[in-house]
């Protein structure tokens, strides 16, 4: 009886002990994503966990600013995601890497072994104190989305310069169609043609130029580059390029715009050109250049910046498995599944990028591009960058204005 | 009372007499109630009142004691001035005309139409609605490509086509406008509600005194449905004062700051920049602003209710 009763008890500690090990062998990771890139992070996830059995991956996804919200209260309250979506540059997204790893939030990925193969651009924008803490995905780049098929109709080529593309806003507005659409109620894409401008106007002889202004050795007021981009902005709106109260202008409303033939070019992000195709426009009418900005055959600089970037949480309970998460998710057999021929912010051989942003690519290759804005001292001056913008359209301010409330802002910590 | 003496007479035992402990519920089954309200609204108001004296930046963990500094900067931000602007205007203007239209749709469906009850459920039906919904709806109708240009232009009246959204002098109008589409709803229910608690006798007496439709109206109706008046009103403020969901997602309290609000000033401050002291300070002052609004408005409206 007594033999009976040791043996069961020896049997029940068995149980336990195996029961405890395969217990511990089992992990399940949080991950948090911005909900554009649900698509591409979903089929990584689904890989990973088909080839890690034992791991669960429970992925949530929001929109930016909500992603913003949620994440930042996470992170404060020690309950961030294990792996999350974070932001490149230094401090002028309330989410960048600068921010996070200021306050040690985030866990330092020096040590990985895809830190090496990060090119030297790049690196500026995932670290923070010379420490390595997110993993780059790919690139944003700004560019001009063209109609190919709409140019052709009316006898344009590409515009390849600042008075090709003034010639072919007189023309196409003379026959109907809106030359660039433009969609300034959105905030974030107020500040693209600027963008694609001050790219030319200002970081190509001064990439340092948002550095300075941190350190408040540069300002937007004495930056003729910022001022020109601005007043050519205008100059579009004035010569009739955009569509109808570009101020009152949805996303969505010049998607369907390019769509639907209404529109014949826009400056936009790689994410516009699938948008578009889903709406119905033949992919092979659709070309993507630089923006035009010289008139004297100098080839223009580009935006481009780090877009989708992970890291993981300094909190997490489950360092080692993020870690692996993300050494997978750098493979470029995986990275091609998440890019679907974007730009790898980490370029490899095995990484073919779509056709349609080849010369976006050859203008990063080439050393012509900046991420301009990225390393602004603080969110407010993207806010006021992009309000103000909307105010330059509505008359409601003048360029002096907006440079120096640009500047008293950038000087706030 | 009654359940104790039905227990009492039921019980096999005529002698039962429930012991003190039964006689009142024990005030232990409030506890977790009260831990609740402590934890997730006390705590919490408390927290957010010591982070309006901080400089916390939502992420540190030290947030850092600056007294007024928050204050003081509010009380000289442009931005703020606009914005309480923007939220006066917005509450006042949807009060008044939110509440007049929701009477007058009450007044005429306080009535024997046929189609009452189904107009009722029509009218009411946008407050059903989540906020947010309505508003993507309305920035489609908004939309220079949208269904409001559309119909200008089918009657002939392209040239009152507007940017509804984009310009500062419409973007504001735009917005109160769909307020009060959605809760005009609200505001016809209760003062349905109103009209019929008043006594049909008091009509008969007016009309044998030989008052006409306006007296009526006047000097029966409107002062019987005066508790009406005080609750709508009362809700149309605040929730005036407080605007957010449908401000953000039409416009983003642009162009530049044109619609912008305390609230979406808030949410931008605390949430998108990192000012998390400031915010809560804009948050502290909004709460008092909606308190004293409030209970001046109650004060001034039950002064004038009379009993039915």
């Amino acid at each position: 009886m007594k033999s009976s009763l040791l043996k069961a008890i020896g049997f029940l500690l068995v149980l336990l002990i195996v029961g405890t090990a395969v217990a511990q062998e089992r992990v399940t990771l949080r991950l948090a994503a911005i909900v554009n890139d649900q698509e591409p992070v979903t089929a990584v996830v689904a890989e990973y966990m088909r080839r890690n059995p034992h791991i669960t991956i429970t992925t949530t996804f929001a929109p930016i600013d909500q992603y913003q919200v949620v994440l930042r209260t996470q992170l404060a309250a020690g309950t961030a995601p294990d792996i999350l979506f974070v932001w490149a540059g230094a401090a002028g997204n309330p989410m960048s890497v600068g921010l996070l790893a200021e306050n040690n939030l985030l866990a330092d990925l020096s040590n990985e072994p895809w830190v090496r193969d990060i090119p030297a651009g790049v690196r500026s924008s995932v670290q923070h104190g010379g420490r390595t803490f997110i993993y780059p995905v790919n690139k944003l780049v700004i560019g001009l989305f063209y109609n190919r098929q709409i140019l052709q109709n009316h006898g344009l080529g590409v515009p390849r310069t600042w008075n090709d593309l003034l010639a072919a806003c007189e023309r196409l507005s003379r026959a109907g169609i809106t030359p660039l659409a433009q969609a300034n109620q959105v905030l974030w894409v107020t500040q693209l043609i600027p963008h694609a401008i001050t790219a030319s106007t200002v970081y190509a002889t001064d990439p340092d130029f948002d550095i300075r202004l941190a350190q408040g050795r540069a300002t937007f007021a004495g930056s003729a580059g910022y001022r020109d981009a601005l007043q050519r902005y205008l100059e579009l709106n004035r010569r009739g390029c955009f569509n109808r109260f570009p101020n009152a202008t949805s996303y969505e409303d010049i998607v369907r715009m390019m769509a639907t033939g209404r529109a014949a070019m826009a400056v936009q992000t790689p994410g516009f050109a699938a948008q578009a195709t889903r709406q119905g426009m033949a992919a092979e009418h659709l070309g993507m250049v630089p923006f035009p900005v010289h008139n004297d055959g100098t080839r223009p600089w580009i935006f481009a910046s780090v877009l989708s970037s992970f890291g993981v949480s300094a909190a997490s309970r489950n360092q080692a498995a993020a870690r692996d998460f993300i050494r997978f998710l750098a493979q470029p057999e995986i990275l091609s599944i998440y890019l679907g021929g974007r730009i790898p912010a980490v370029p490899h051989p095995a990484l073919t990028v779509s056709p349609l942003f080849s010369e976006m690519l050859a203008a990063i290759r080439e050393g012509r591009s900046a991420p301009v804005g990225v390393f602004w001292p603080n969110p407010r001056v993207q806010d006021v960058y992009m309000r103000g913008i909307q105010q330059l359209f509505d008359g409601s301010k003048t360029i002096d204005q907006l440079l120096a409330e640009l500047d008293r802002i950038a000087r706030e910590r | 009372m009654q359940e104790r003496r039905t227990l009492r007479s039921a019980g096999s035992r005529p002698s039962f007499k429930p012991s003190r402990r039964f006689e009142e519920p024990p005030w232990l089954f409030i506890v977790p109630a009260v831990l609740l309200y402590g934890v997730v609204v006390l705590y919490a108001s408390v927290a957010g009142v010591y982070y309006a004296f901080t400089a916390w930046d939502g992420l540190s963990p030290t947030a850092p004691f600056v007294g007024l500094a928050n204050f003081q900067e509010l009380a000289q931000s442009r931005e703020a001035a606009d914005s309480l602007r923007n939220t006066v205007l917005i509450a006042l203007v949807a009060t008044v005309v939110q509440n007049l239209l929701g009477l007058l749709l009450a007044l005429g469906l306080h009535s024997h139409l046929k189609s009452r009850y189904v107009l009722r459920v029509l009218f009411f039906a946008p407050v059903m609605l989540a906020p947010i919904v309505v508003a993507f709806l309305f920035q489609y109708i908004y939309s220079p490509m949208g269904f409001l240009n559309y119909m200008l232009a089918a009657v002939g009246l392209e040239n009152m086509q507007q940017a509804w959204l984009g310009n500062r002098s419409t973007a504001i109008w735009s917005v109160i406008t769909v307020i009060v589409w959605q809760f005009v709803g609200f505001s016809m229910v209760i003062f349905l509600a109103g009209l019929q608690g008043v006594p049909q006798e008091l009509y008969d007496a007016a009309d044998i005194d030989g008052a006409n439709g306006w007296n009526r109206f006047w000097n029966v109706t409107l002062p019987l449905i005066a508790p009406a008046i005080t609750v709508n009103l009362t809700l149309s403020v605040i929730a005036g004062l407080k605007i957010f969901d449908q401000v953000w997602a039409m416009t983003q309290g642009g162009p530049g700051h044109a619609t912008a609000t305390l609230s979406v000033f808030l949410f931008r401050q605390a949430f998108l920049f990192g000012n998390y002291g400031y915010g809560m300070a804009i948050a502290l002052v909004l709460t008092i602003i909606v308190t004293v609004v409030a209970l001046i408005q109650l004060k001034i409206l039950r002064s004038r209710e009379v009993e039915g």
